[in-house]
Order: structure tokens, then C-alpha cells, then sequence
């Protein structure tokens, strides 16, 4: 069986997950004020890289489906020069363009999120430590997986679940604290992936129309 | 009113560590469901809303929005789709959802209304929404067509997350040993 | 289960059929606008106002949808019948600019009685 080699997040080590989530805003933002298909596909296609890039794994099956299904849909509600009748369906170009470039739309919001959005993002505040706390159960839950049996579900769900925060008289439950972790610091190279991703992206959206 | 006897009596902080612990177990659920492949666009089998479902007895109305809003932004954060029409989909269907269910298990007497009910009515109320977001933002007037393949799909996994809340809090060691330490 | 469980299971099984229902039922189609022009056919919603170019050996004729209604707003030829055709709102009506080859027609829905029953150009 051929070894499947991990993906790695090259994105990581060069921005501080708060620049990333700033940067992903700005480019989600271009995305969202695009006009026209073309605009979108080309937003879309840098959110594909990224997102392959931060080690994120994309299907591009599954978006495929989901770029065809909402121009599908839109294809029932008929827009400008007729191309071709599919039977009582008339398809027409306005139509299919509108459709594309939501659909490309949707697709590039999700691309540039799995590329921003990194587990180390610290919310601010008492929610944020909750938030880390949280996050620490479910990197333990996430280690154990394994020990869910489908056959014995709720006896291994109980036993994991013991094992994560005891109740057994005598023991108390260790509460992890959210990993002090180092944050990676925003390099050179990082910032000159922002610069360079955001500016065509800005002009794109702002001039291709 | 339902009754609150079941209600936890614990200290302030470890009834907090009990909802990040509850908010990790949504998270992993969530996780999980994200790896069974959906029958239909943007469907979600609601495995994510167990944790919320088994802690309506026990958790606070504070303590609830709390962890609501650990699964909702949470999910979006480990899944990577915190900034997408995902997370948009995500938040709307989980709070029609509790609002629904907590409203109920609040309101109504446990002699009529058991907790496969209260799933059932969440799972409609987390269904409709998702249509009308589908409807309203992402497909447009034609994806009515799913319509009834969300409500029917809904109503089979509505009964499995009840039954399967109800099976675990009866048959649950680990939260029978929770409740006797509260 | 108990009474209540029974009833939102009820209620989740009538939406179920009830959605089915209506998206199985056959209904009249929409109301829309067909415009012909040297390009061939295009097709617009009858209830979203917009401005339509139509092209014709003559020139542009400006076509308007406004309010549920759509008329001929400008056109190349002489006498500007079309214009004088006025606005027309059901399914079935037509305006057409003939000098510049132009043809307008509400279609879908349910047919007018004024209409004619067909016509021949």
C-alpha cells in the first residue's frame, strides 16, 4: 500500500495565526466584492493553492460538485441569451454565469479560510482561555480515537470518557491548560506572501469587471 | 416547568472545566461527522449536538450558550471553515436548534416530552434553517427540491441522537458517577 | 415514547410529505420574457425590473421589464409602432418592432384570454 505523505502546513512556521486570520479576512473581502466569474475564478484558484499549502486537504471532487450543483440550480431560473433547450429547460448564458460565480464564490470563502484560519488562533478573553482549555480535551480526545469500539459504543465512550476526566471517588479530573505553545512570529517571507497574495487580489477585484 | 433535581451542584470552576470538557466532546463528534460522506449538500447528521443534548439536565442556561458557542466557533476553527458561508450554515442551524431544545426541556413537563422528542423538534428546527439559508444565499428558489429530503432525513436522525442521548443517560457510568459527586 | 415525542415525530413526517408535495406538483412556470433579436433568443424574469438591448439590422431597440410590465422604450424604426404598442403584462401578449426585427412575448403561467391563440410572422 503506497504511504501517504503527511501534509505539511508551509504556511505556519512564517505567520503569527493572527496575521493569518487577518490576512485570510482581506482576501476573503476581495472574494466577496469581485464582480464578474472571471474575477472569482481567479480569487479562487490563489485559494486553492494556499489551501493546499497550509496543508489543508482539498477535494477538488467534492468542490467541483459544489461549483456544478449551485450553477444547476441557478440554470432553472433562466437569465439572457438562451444557448441551447434541454428539454423544458431553456440554458441560458446569464444564468450559467451567475451560477459560476457564486458557486465559484463559495468555494473560494471556504479555500481562503482553511488557508487562514490555524488551530494555534488564541481568542481573546475568558472565552479564549475556555477556548484553549477545550481545545486541549479535544487534542486528547483526537489522540484516542482509537478506543471508540462501534461494536461496544457506549462502554467505550464511557471508558474514554473516565479516562479524560475521572469520576471515580478518590480521583479528580487534570484539567489541561491551554498549551503555552511559542507562536510562531510573522517572517520576511511571511510577509512578503501576504504583500504578494493581497495586492493582485485587491486589483483583481477591483479591476477585472 | 421540567424539573431541575438533576441540576449538577458543583463549584463554579469545575462546572467551567465540565462545559470545556463538554465543548471538546462536540468538537470531536463534529470532527467525526465531518469524515461520513453526506447524502445531500450542507446536511448534517447532528452527532456534534449529542453533548448538548445529554447536558440540557444538568448545565445552566449561561453554561449552555457557553458551550454552544464552543462548538460553533470551535468546529469552524478545527475544521478551517471559521471564515465561510460554512460557519454561516453551522451557527444558524446549532442555534435554532438549541433555542428550540432548551426551550422546550424548559417548559415542558418530562410526563409528555422525552428527550427524542426535544431531538426531533431540534432537528426540524436545524433543517429548516439550513434550507432557508440554501435557499436565501447559496442555490436560490430551485433548491426548494431538497426540502423534503432534509426534513426526511432529519426525522431518522432526530430519532437515532434521541434515542442515543436517552440510551447514555441511562446507561452511563461515567455521568451516573458525575451526578453523585454534584 | 411519550405524547409529545409522537407529535413532533408526526410534524417531521407531514413536513417531509408536505415539502414533496408541493415540489412534485406540477405548477405553472413563471412568468417571463422573451426577446428576439438577430443574436437569437434570450430570457429574462418578468418580475425583476431591468434594460434590455436588443439588436436588429436597423439599430438597438431599448426594451424595458418595470413593474410587472415590459414595453419597447426606444427603437431605430420610422413610424415607432412598437412604442405605441404600450406595455403588456400577461402571458401571451407580445409587442414586436418589425422594421428592426424585434419580437417581445410574455411567456409561462397561465395564458391569457385576450391572447391570440397563435400567431404567424
Amino acid at each position: 500500500m503506497p504511504r501517504v505523505r503527511p501534509r505539511v502546513d508551509q504556511l505556519g512556521p512564517r505567520l503569527h495565526p493572527t496575521v493569518r486570520f487577518f490576512w485570510g479576512l482581506g482576501l476573503l473581502s476581495c472574494l466577496v466584492f469581485a464582480d464578474g466569474w472571471e474575477a472569482r475564478a481567479l480569487l479562487a484558484l490563489l485559494g486553492v493553492v494556499l489551501a493546499l499549502a497550509s496543508g489543508k486537504r482539498v477535494s477538488l471532487g467534492y468542490f467541483g460538485f459544489l461549483v456544478a450543483s449551485v450553477v444547476a440550480f441557478n440554470l432553472f431560473l433562466p437569465v439572457g441569451r438562451v444557448w441551447v433547450n434541454l428539454g423544458p429547460v431553456p440554458i441560458t448564458e446569464g444564468a450559467f454565469f451567475l451560477g459560476l460565480g457564486k458557486g465559484l464564490t463559495f468555494a473560494g470563502l471556504v479555500f481562503f479560510s482553511l488557508a487562514s484560519i490555524s488551530r494555534d488562533l488564541r481568542l481573546p478573553g475568558r472565552f479564549g482561555a475556555l477556548w484553549g482549555q477545550t481545545f486541549a480535551w479535544y487534542e486528547q480526545l483526537m489522540d484516542q480515537r482509537h478506543a471508540l469500539k462501534p461494536r461496544a459504543l457506549l462502554l467505550s465512550i464511557d471508558r474514554l470518557l473516565e479516562r479524560l476526566y475521572p469520576t471515580r471517588p478518590g480521583s479528580t479530573a487534570v484539567v489541561p491548560g491551554s498549551s503555552p505553545s511559542l507562536l510562531p512570529k510573522t517572517t520576511v517571507a511571511g510577509w512578503v506572501l501576504v504583500g504578494l497574495t493581497l495586492v493582485p487580489a485587491i486589483l483583481t477585484a477591483v479591476f477585472l469587471r | 416547568m421540567r424539573e431541575s433535581g438533576n441540576r449538577l451542584d458543583l463549584p463554579r470552576p469545575v462546572r467551567t472545566d465540565l462545559v470545556a470538557f463538554f465543548g471538546a466532546l462536540s468538537l470531536f463528534f463534529a470532527t467525526l461527522e465531518y469524515l461520513f460522506p453526506k447524502p445531500i449538500p450542507f446536511f448534517r447528521l447532528g452527532l456534534s449536538n449529542l453533548p448538548l443534548l445529554v447536558s440540557l439536565g444538568f448545565f445552566s442556561f449561561r453554561e449552555q450558550m457557553l458551550l454552544l458557542l464552543l462548538k460553533v466557533v470551535g468546529t469552524g476553527i478545527v475544521n478551517g471553515t471559521l471564515a465561510s458561508h460554512v460557519f454561516l450554515f453551522s451557527s444558524g442551524a446549532t442555534l435554532a436548534s438549541f433555542v428550540v431544545m432548551y426551550g422546550l426541556h424548559r417548559l415542558v413537563p418530562t410526563r409528555f416530552l422525552s428527550l427524542t422528542g426535544i431531538s426531533l423538534a431540534g432537528a426540524l428546527a436545524s433543517n429548516a434553517v439550513q434550507i432557508a439559508l440554501a435557499i436565501g444565499i447559496v442555490y436560490g428558489p430551485a433548491a426548494g427540491v431538497v426540502a423534503p429530503w432534509y426534513f426526511g432525513l432529519g426525522t431518522f436522525t432526530g430519532l437515532a441522537m434521541g434515542w442515543g442521548a436517552t440510551a447514555f443517560l441511562k446507561h452511563s457510568k461515567w455521568l451516573g458517577r458525575l451526578h453523585a459527586q454534584g | 415514547m411519550k405524547s409529545l415525542d409522537w407529535f413532533f415525530l408526526a410534524l417531521s413526517l407531514a413536513l417531509t410529505v408536505g415539502t414533496a408535495w408541493v415540489v412534485l406538483a406540477p405548477s405553472d412556470a413563471p412568468l417571463r420574457v422573451e426577446v428576439q433579436d438577430a443574436g437569437g433568443t434570450s430570457l429574462y424574469p418578468l418580475n425583476e425590473d431591468r434594460t434590455i438591448e436588443a439588436r436588429g439590422p436597423l439599430g438597438i431597440t431599448t426594451v424595458h421589464i418595470a413593474h410587472g410590465g415590459v414595453f419597447v422604450h426606444d427603437s431605430p424604426c420610422t413610424n415607432k409602432v412598437c412604442i405605441a404598442m404600450g406595455t403588456i403584462r400577461s402571458s401571451g401578449q407580445f409587442v414586436a418592432c418589425l422594421p428592426n426585427r424585434i419580437f417581445v412575448r410574455i411567456s409561462g403561467g397561465a395564458p391569457s384570454p385576450e391572447a391570440p391563440d397563435a400567431g404567424v410572422w
